[in-house]
Parts: C-alpha cells; structure tokens; sequence
C-alpha cells in the first residue's frame, strides 16, 4: 500500500510542477532573397516602396538597399499581395499561405501561426520557393533572380 | 450527436463486455459478483467553484476474477481568459480498459482494489476564440474562429486504490499517464484543450481524478482456498 501513497505524492507533484515557454517557433514574415540572373550571386537591391494590398504601412524604402527581405504576411487573410517599386518598374507578389490561431499557453500571448507557403502570381520573371514553412529557423522563403 | 456517438461506442463495449463474460463465465471464478458505480469527486468539486471548468464523469467497474473491466462517460466545459483572448472548448468523453488487482485475493474480504491498468480514450468536442491581435503591418485583428467536431484519441496507463470506507462505499483515486494522443478536424484554430485529456499541446499529461463509487453486489466473492502445504 505504501507504493500508492508515493505514487499518489509523485502525480500530485507532476501535475503541480509545469513550466511555460512562451517562445514562438513561428515567423509572420516571408524571408525573399534577390540574386543576380546572370551568374546566381546574391543582389542588393532597393525599391522605391515595397507594400502590400490591404494595409497603409510602406515595411521598405529606397534608403533599405538590401539582398534580403523579410515581407510581413497578412494575417487577417490566406494570401497577401506585395507591391514592390523601382523607378517606373511595378512587380507584384502574391503569397498564399495558411494560417492558424494557436495558443500556446494562458500565461503567453496567443500567435497567428503561417505556414505553406505558395507563390499564387507574380510579375517576376524568375523565382522559386525553396522553403514553404514560416518557421525562425528557416533561413530563406523564396529566391528572386533579377 | 456527440451523446449519440459515445452512446454507440459505449453500447459496442458493453456488447463485447457482455459477449466475453459469456465466454468466460465457463470458468466460475471469473463469474462477476458485483457492478461498481461512482462519480469523480475532483471534478464536482472544480465545477461548484469555478465558473471557468465545469463537468461530470460517470463511473463504473465489474469484476472478472482479480481483473476489472472499468469504463468512465464524461462530459466537459473549459474556458480559457485572458486579456488577448477567450477560448472554450466543450464536449463529451469517454475511456474503457482494463484493470488489474493486486491485493491477495485471500486478503481482501472488503473489495478493495489496488490497480494497474490500462485504457483507451476518445473525446468528442467543439471549441471556439475571440481574440484580439495587434499587428504593427496591418489592422488590429479583432476575430472569431471555432472548430466543429473534433475528434480526440489517447491512451492511458493507471495505477490507483478502491478503498471501503463504510458498508458499499468506496473512497479512491486514480493517477494516469496519457499518452499517444492524436486530435483530428482543426483548421484555422489550433486547438487548446481535450475534454477528459487536458492541454492538447502536451504530448504526454500526468493526471489523477479522486473517486466515490458505491458496490452493488449481487454474489459474495469466492474465496481460493489456502493452499495445501503438505
């Protein structure tokens, strides 16, 4: 009988002795990578406005000259346009993506979490998706030879 | 229709309970000398002062020698609340398996049990969450999402005790180990909690419920005889 009253301390104990890690394993934004069509070395590249349908915010401007963007996805929707300027030069991006609502504790803020992500249309001439999950550690989303 | 499904899983049970005490009746000893019904304390206790938790679970054992077939029907309601969300998650559950008692059979004139066992569960359940959001690129998400019919599946290893405490009454707890889960028909909200599971996150969950169960014994237990050492 003793071995239940132990057994019966060590689940009270378990279930008393939770730890929460509020640390997100998911990104909101799609990392977008430019590479030089020519030879496929990285590009720095600044667009006069980098935006996106549905929202005011301008995320970059001719002063972000860069070979690496991360573009925030729309999380109120499944699929997020982007408008990226050059001079006179208007491309657009389409992304489509899932998203879920998840919880990971009561204690932690909750998170839109994206995942699969697809290229629906683009005016790009070139590019490829080389990883469609939005996770932290995913150094790269989508390759764009320019 | 989710009473509708655990009532189909529980009537199958008690089918094959039914088709096995036949077979194996033959042997007189694993003739069944009484029904065990009960409640969890715990969670009665948990729904008469929180207004966030609520729920009932049903109870029953027979006995099949020093085996038990157990079963428990529960019901659940949970929410959750904080200053970014509120997410509920309602629904029914159950779990059959089996137990083993280890109390000498010569030494156990008042039924008690002291178990090892084992069982499977399945929980059926919708949930839902309004939630605010506030993103730096777009507009404050202010939202609404919800599942319907979820299904829920796991195992459970116990261990516990069946104490008599006063005639046909019975005091006594159950700890389990659930493990091997697997939740089925989500979409856009992942959900956070499993009727009769607990977190759906975990991938394994200590858990321990506290029992009241009353006998009704229609035979006396046969007691084996002490044996022969001559």
């Amino acid at each position: 009988m003793k071995i239940f009253g132990v057994m019966l301390i060590i689940f009270s104990i378990a279930g008393c002795s939770e730890i929460v890690d509020c640390k997100r394993e998911t990104k909101t934004t799609a990392r977008i990578s430019f590479f030089k069509k020519t030879d496929g070395t990285s590009l720095e590249i600044a667009f006069d406005t980098i935006t996106a349908i549905g929202t005011d915010s301008i995320f970059f401007t001719v002063k972000d000259s860069l070979s690496v963007y991360d573009i925030p996805l729309d999380p109120n929707s499944i699929s997020t346009t982007f408008i990226f300027i050059k001079a006179s030069v208007t491309d657009t991006l389409n992304l489509g993506y899932e998203n879920q609502f998840i919880i990971i504790d009561q204690d932690c803020a909750p998170e839109i979490a994206f995942d699969n992500l697809e290229i629906i249309n683009t005016s790009f001439d070139s590019l490829k998706i080389v990883e469609r999950r939005l996770l932290i550690e995913v150094e790269n989303n989508i390759k764009i030879f320019l | 229709m989710k009473l509708k499904i655990i009532l189909k899983y529980f009537f199958s049970g008690c089918a094959i309970t039914l088709l096995s005490i036949t077979v194996i009746a033959q042997e007189k000893r694993f003739v069944p000398t009484g029904i065990r019904i009960g409640t969890d304390l715990s969670l009665l206790g948990i729904s008469a002062f929180s207004s966030n938790r609520r729920g009932y679970e049903i109870n029953g054992d027979i006995d099949f020698d020093k085996f038990f077939l157990v079963w428990d029907i529960g019901h659940e309601y949970r929410e959750r609340i904080s200053p970014l969300f509120n997410y509920n998650s309602e629904g029914d559950y159950f779990r059959i398996g089996f137990d083993v008692n280890l109390i000498n059979p010569r030494k156990n004139q008042n039924n008690n049990v002291m178990f090892l066992g084992v069982r499977i569960a399945k929980a059926f359940y919708d949930d839902r969450v309004t939630f605010s959001i506030i993103d730096n690129n777009y507009v404050i998400i202010d939202s609404f999402r919800r599942n319907f019919g979820l299904v829920a599946n796991w195992l459970e290893l116990t261990a516990g005790i069946k104490v008599r405490m006063w005639k046909n009454l019975y005091l006594g707890y159950t700890g389990r180990l659930k493990f091997s889960k697997n939740l089925k028909g989500y979409e856009t909200l992942r959900p956070f909690d499993i009727p009769g599971y607990g977190k759906s996150g975990e991938r394994s969950l200590f858990g321990i419920n506290y029992y009241i169960t009353y006998l009704i014994r229609w035979k006396d237990k046969p007691f084996p005889p002490e044996k022969d050492h001559d």
